[in-house]
């Protein structure tokens, strides 16, 4: 009997050996894999774009209720507001047809300009339309996994836009998902300009939901209200996609409120400019070659 | 002579052995399906140290370092952050648990969630040391990291019933 207890005994303490040599191997383990993880290598690539396809078809049928519970709480709020927002509708109508008249006078102004000027036109955008499946952000981490990739012809580096405004950027790309790594993510930097007073700087994600202007001009003249467009340095965005407006100018800080609400995304545009931008020459990505893949989703 | 169990019964036994270990990746997918909370911050990680730490002082043996590794390094895929900060975090987190399941265990409620708060602090404040250096940056917005922290204390009592039941229901004989 004795000798059973004692056997017991080992066997205990072995075990707990065994877990407190597992424990510190792992710690080991998780601080090396974050090592290959900063090189960024081609392995680590493949494995998350792999993941992400795998749980693509389970995240996009399980955020089906999510958006049909979403659209029918909208249509509830939306009956509540119908004659408020009919009237605002009617306001903002007025404002637009005023706007139309202008539009159009400018737009036979330019082209008669173009015409002598003899302007080649920028390529025209294409774009795919992908409905968001899965919100992979974190305290650190701000991203979304959206359902169209290579197959779709979404290249890395395409800009991610909603209606309103721009969003982000695809990171990776998988044959049938991609992630959109978002303006608000800590590692965001997007080149912009003041449209106003034409100053040049950096949109910088902070992990909130108001990003920050950085390195501009010390004398700046900027003012709350101000929007903020892309500038296209660095040629991975087009010239003057709407970003966003300055909200709060604070000592040494400057915050943007996007235009494009994150809280209210479900589809959004991964866009193709076919610009030869530094991202993509970087990773020796012909561009031209995104616009040919057929796709269900794109549209031009 | 002792009975075999059947193939059957096998299945059956380990279908119910990886119940804890499949909590928490169904909490991880939950986590990050697009509930639209932006406008509230993010809410998914912290919720897996829910039953990880559950599970470490109730059924010990099904919550495994090696589960908790694999669960953090599958979080570390889906979420996009640095591979191997959730999988240290959670596995400090796992620690803190282990290292406190005497004290905790038998406890009544309000002990074992203040011991949860405590797991969730650690593993937080060990997310922040390890991003700030990997980043090379301290001044970043706290308040998500905080948000988390919030999501975890208040989703911790009705998830430990929720366990606390699965365990009654079909975990009785399991060890």
């Amino acid at each position: 009997m004795k000798q059973r207890v004692g056997s017991v005994s080992v066997a205990v303490a072995a075990r707990n050996w065994t877990q407190r040599f597992a424990f510190v191997l792992l710690i080991l383990l998780s601080f090396g894999i974050m090592l290959v993880g900063k090189a960024d290598t081609v392995v680590v690539s493949r494995a998350r774009t792999l993941l992400i396809d795998l749980i693509a078809p389970v995240m996009d049928a399980a955020s089906r209720p999510i958006a049909s519970a979403k659209e029918a709480a909208g249509t509830v709020q939306e009956l509540i507001a119908l004659k408020q927002e009919n009237a605002r509708l009617a306001e903002e109508n007025k404002t637009l047809l005023e706007w139309q008249s202008i539009g159009r006078e400018l737009q036979s102004q330019n082209a008669s300009l173009r015409d002598l000027l003899k302007f080649t036109p920028d390529p025209r955008a294409s774009y795919v339309t992908a409905p968001v499946i899965a919100d992979a952000s974190s305290s650190y981490v701000r991203s979304l996994i959206v359902l169209a990739g290579q197959n779709d012809g979404v290249v890395k580096g395409q800009a991610a836009i909603t209606g309103a405004g721009l969003v982000g950027r695809v990171l990776e790309v998988g044959k049938r998902a991609s992630r959109v790594l978002l303006l608000t993510d800590i590692s965001a930097r997007v080149p912009v300009v003041i449209e106003r007073t034409r100053d040049q700087a950096v949109l910088a994600g902070n992990n909130s939901d108001n990003p920050e202007l950085q390195y501009l001009p010390r004398d700046v003249d900027i003012k709350t209200g101000d929007r903020i467009v892309t500038s296209g340095v660095g040629g991975n965005f087009p010239v003057g996609l709407p970003v966003g407006e300055v909200v709060q100018i604070g000592e040494g800080h400057i915050l943007v409120q996007l235009y494009a609400q994150l809280d209210r995304m479900e589809y959004i545009r991964l866009v193709d400019y076919s610009l030869p931008g530094i991202l993509m020459q970087d990773l020796g990505i012909d561009t031209s070659k995104a616009a040919d893949v057929a796709s269900p989703h794109r549209a031009q | 002579m002792a009975l075999r169990p059947t193939l059957g019964q096998q299945i059956d036994l380990a279908l119910r052995r990886s119940i804890p270990v499949a909590l928490a990746v169904l909490l991880l997918f939950l986590g990050i399906l697009p509930w639209n909370t932006h406008g509230l911050g993010p809410m998914n990680a912290n919720l897996v140290l829910i039953p990880i730490y559950y599970w470490t002082l109730y059924r010990p043996r099904l919550m495994t370092v090696w589960a908790v590794a694999a669960i953090g390094l599958l979080s570390d895929f889906l979420l996009g952050t640095l591979l191997g900060v959730n999988m240290l975090t959670f596995l400090v987190g796992y620690r803190v648990a282990v290292s406190q399941r005497k004290v905790f265990a038998g406890a009544p409620f309000i002990i074992v969630w203040a011991g949860f708060l405590l797991m969730s602090a650690v593993a937080g404040l060990v997310q922040l040391l390890v991003v700030a250096i990997v980043k090379g940056q301290i001044d970043f917005n706290l308040r998500p990291a905080l948000f988390l922290f919030m999501i975890g204390a208040v989703a911790y009592p009705p998830c430990a019933y929720v366990f606390a039941w699965i365990q009654r229901r079909s975990m009785l004989r399991v060890a």
